[in-house]
């Protein structure tokens, strides 16, 4: 390779997309390093804190496409107090300088303020995607910025994040020589819509594939703009509750004509007649379909739906669909590759669904690669089924009602049947854990699980062991999140290399303290060692903290970009 | 005794915290059915441990605002008693929760206590149970879910006398 001329080399390694390819190639040799930081595309950024945009943006000069990550997994909990960080403020400003061609820019989970959509929308002319996800701080004032101004957009997709809703004004603000959008999606806003101004804008997309409303949309609406967009593969629905039968019988028609709709979603509200016939056009051609968002729907009407959909590959229910329906899901969908089982209940906690629908599951559906699994209850032989069956699994969260829940029927901890999972199931990169479980299904995780780099445990464990041997053992692991358990500093402190490939790790309501935390950031300068405590806690303020205090919740992660300087008060980073 | 109405949270590991307890249930009656006897039809109700299941901010924030945009006009539904000779109506609309559901109830239908056990000599006295007939036409007891779900699914109220309804709670313990 070193004798090749360097436009050859550009030219192979522009044909490299993987990150970690591209990352792997950049180690090589310096003039591979460079060639690579040429050719780079596609930068994402997992820790908005780990690494100073400006020496992104210099290093990267030929970025195309952002995507930055900001706050903790926690955040989406509420376990990460208000005002912690994660601003891409930051990231814009330097990005308008140094990256006018920007193309793509994806934020999740960081603090985006209209300030920022304004100067976005003003400074990247070839702006074509436009992606955020958990954000917050932004109004539809911003959605109007990016709407009149970013004549390129083919995509704004916008997902589960707070936004101050002002109303919907932005949506007129597309104008009407605007014609490129292929993706919108919106259902995280929640003021009614001008049905007219989004038939406007459906009708004169032509490229229009993606399309989620939100929830005020209504059943007269919908079935309008879908006779314009009969081209849709993706569709989140608004409400599909209606009074009048007239315009439920005109929705199907509008289904009839939806030939490529592969992908459909929302269904918010439902009744008082049934839904499952009006969509029965376009189940028998459905990948994908989510009824999560409804979770009053009954079970019948879950069982309706999904018994006419052979074809499906993601499903996401929630748990009301009860066990008897889960065994539907296995004898009608043997193509699925990725399920999730939601609570319907957050009020008042409760389940419909247990192991037995897991089984069924694993026995229908060998191909499973994700599942998300909320349950009232699991057993070892029900995870054993399926390490044996569901050997593709990539990712597997398990959610016990009980987080400390053993196995009903044997009265053991579940550290046999995970140890079944992480042995079985090679590939397993994600893995949450859930139920009674000893040190020993760390042990387990330890020695088996040889491509994790996701673990979340939640209420596990006996001793430090627990912690000292997943990070001994595993050694792609890349982000750790453990609440509840009882990890302290020996666990913390016992070997500092690990600190190296392990991207970030997160303790919340374990047994570390003050001390420790000072001790692993005094050995180690290219971590971050974060201390959060709440609002309203007196030790985050001006008090300081006792060595042997516990840390309540410490947000560890690695970095070269130094301590940063915009922490609140309430945050210390040792 | 005491146990059994502190809601703790141990650690794993240690044995008598290492479950949480179960909050009593939202049912009048202090004779709460064992939640083992709880099988695969009805959901399990289980303690609430703080952070636990994780469920999303966005999630929660946006659940019961969009329930309660849902259409329910006029929610009457009938309202039987066992023994008395006509029924009566009422529309769930009016009332706010549980509590006031069950105050009108007893407005409407006299002037007893709904809900208390009066033991005497062991002997089981008067008392009554508020169930509801849902939309699949199964009877439940008042008070498991949320209010804004019961709205949606309650069909028909049925005040129950004592025999029938001690004698559910006895073959269930």
């Amino acid at each position: 390779m070193p004798y090749f001329p360097q436009e050859v080399v550009e030219c192979i390694l522009s044909y490299l997309t993987s990150h970690q390819d591209r990352n792997s190639v950049s180690l090589v040799c310096k003039d591979w390093s460079v060639v690579e930081q040429k050719t780079r595309r596609h930068v994402y950024v997992s820790n908005c804190y780990a690494v100073s945009p400006t020496r992104v943006a210099t290093r990267f000069s030929g970025l195309r496409v952002l995507t930055v990550k900001g706050m903790p997994h926690f955040a989406d909990f509420g376990t990460v107090p208000h005002g912690w960080g994660g601003s891409v403020w930051p990231w814009i400003r330097v990005m308008t300088c140094c990256c006018p061609r920007l193309e793509e820019i994806r934020f999740k989970r960081m603090v985006v303020s209209d300030e920022s959509l304004m100067l976005i929308s003003r400074s990247f002319p070839n702006l074509k995607s436009l992606v955020l996800v958990s954000c917050q701080e932004f109004s539809t004032d911003g959605l109007a910025e990016i709407a009149s101004s970013c004549r390129q957009l083919r995509e704004l997709d916008l997902q589960e994040n707070e936004v101050n809703d002002h109303g919907s004004h932005w949506l007129e603000c597309f104008p009407n020589s605007f014609t490129s959008l292929e993706t919108l999606k919106f259902t995280c806003l929640r003021s009614a819509v001008n049905s007219a101004t989004l038939e406007g804008l459906v009708a004169r997309c032509p490229n229009l594939r993606t399309l989620h409303v939100n929830s005020s949309v209504s059943v007269e609406c919908l079935s309008r703009f879908l006779v314009r967009a009969p081209q849709l593969v993706d569709l989140g629905t608004g409400s599909l509750s209606s009074n009048q039968m007239g315009w439920y019988r005109r929705l199907f028609y509008s289904f009839q004509k939806c030939k490529g709709l592969k992908s459909l979603s929302g269904i918010w509200f439902v009744g008082p007649r049934k839904f499952q016939p009006v969509v029965y056009p376009v189940c028998g051609n459905l990948l994908s379909l989510k009824l999560s968002s409804a979770p009053w729907i009954l079970k019948s009407d879950l069982i309706d739906v999904i018994r006419n959909c052979p074809r499906l590959q993601k499903l996401w229910v929630v748990d009301r669909l009860g066990d008897e329906g889960l065994a539907v899901v296995g004898s009608t969908c043997q193509d699925l590759r990725e399920l999730r089982v939601f609570q319907s209940n957050f009020h008042a906690p409760s389940c419909w669904v247990t192991e037995e629908g897991l089984i069924a599951i694993s026995t229908g559906c060998p191909k499973l690669n994700s599942l998300l699994y909320f349950c009232a209850q699991m057993t070892n032989a029900a995870l054993m089924t399926v390490a044996k069956n569901c050997s593709d699994l990539i990712r597997f969260k398990l959610r016990i009602l009980d987080p400390v829940k053993p196995d009903p029927v044997t009265n053991h901890p579940l550290d046999e049947g995970f140890g079944a999972i992480v042995q079985g199931c090679k590939g397993l990169k994600r893995l949450s854990l859930s139920g009674f479980l000893t040190d020993q299904v760390f042990l387990y995780i330890g020695m088996y699980a040889e491509r994790l780099e996701m673990l979340s445990i939640a209420y596990a464990g006996e001793t430090d062991n627990g912690m000292m041997y997943v990070l001994n053992g595993c050694k792609n692991l890349r982000k750790l999140k453990i609440q509840d358990c009882p990890f302290g500093d020996k666990a913390l402190l016992e070997d500092f290399t690990k600190y190296e490939t392990l991207r970030s790790l997160w303790m919340s309501s374990c047994d570390v303290t003050i001390g420790g935390c000072k001790a692993l950031a005094a050995k180690n300068t290219k971590l971050s060692v974060e201390v959060i405590s709440d609002l309203n806690s007196i030790s985050g303020l001006s008090l300081e903290p006792r060595i042997n205090q516990r840390a309540e919740k410490v947000y560890i992660y690695r970095t070269v970009a130094g301590p940063r300087t915009d922490a609140p008060t309430n945050v210390s980073i040792l | 005794m005491d146990n059994d109405t502190e809601l703790r949270l141990g650690l794993p590991g240690s044995v008598e915290a290492k479950k949480p307890r179960e909050t009593p249930h939202k049912r009048n009656s202090p004779d709460c059915m064992s939640v083992e006897d709880d099988h695969l039809d009805r959901p399990s109700p289980k303690a609430q441990i703080v952070g636990w299941p994780p469920v999303r901010s966005y999630m929660k924030n946006n659940f019961y605002s969009m329930k309660n945009k849902a259409d329910m006009a006029g929610r009457y539904v009938k309202v039987s008693m066992d023994g008395a000779p006509y029924l009566r109506k009422v529309d769930l609309k009016n009332y706010k929760g549980y509590k006031e559901l069950r105050e009108a109830l007893e407005n409407l239908f006299g002037c007893f206590s709904l809900g208390e056990i009066l033991r005497m000599d062991g002997k089981y006295t008067m008392e009554y149970t508020i169930a509801y007939e849902d939309k699949d036409g199964d009877l439940m007891l008042l008070g498991d879910v949320p209010w804004e779900i019961f709205l949606s699914a309650c069909k028909k109220l049925r005040i129950m006398t004592d025999t029938l309804g001690n004698k559910d709670r006895e073959d269930s313990k």
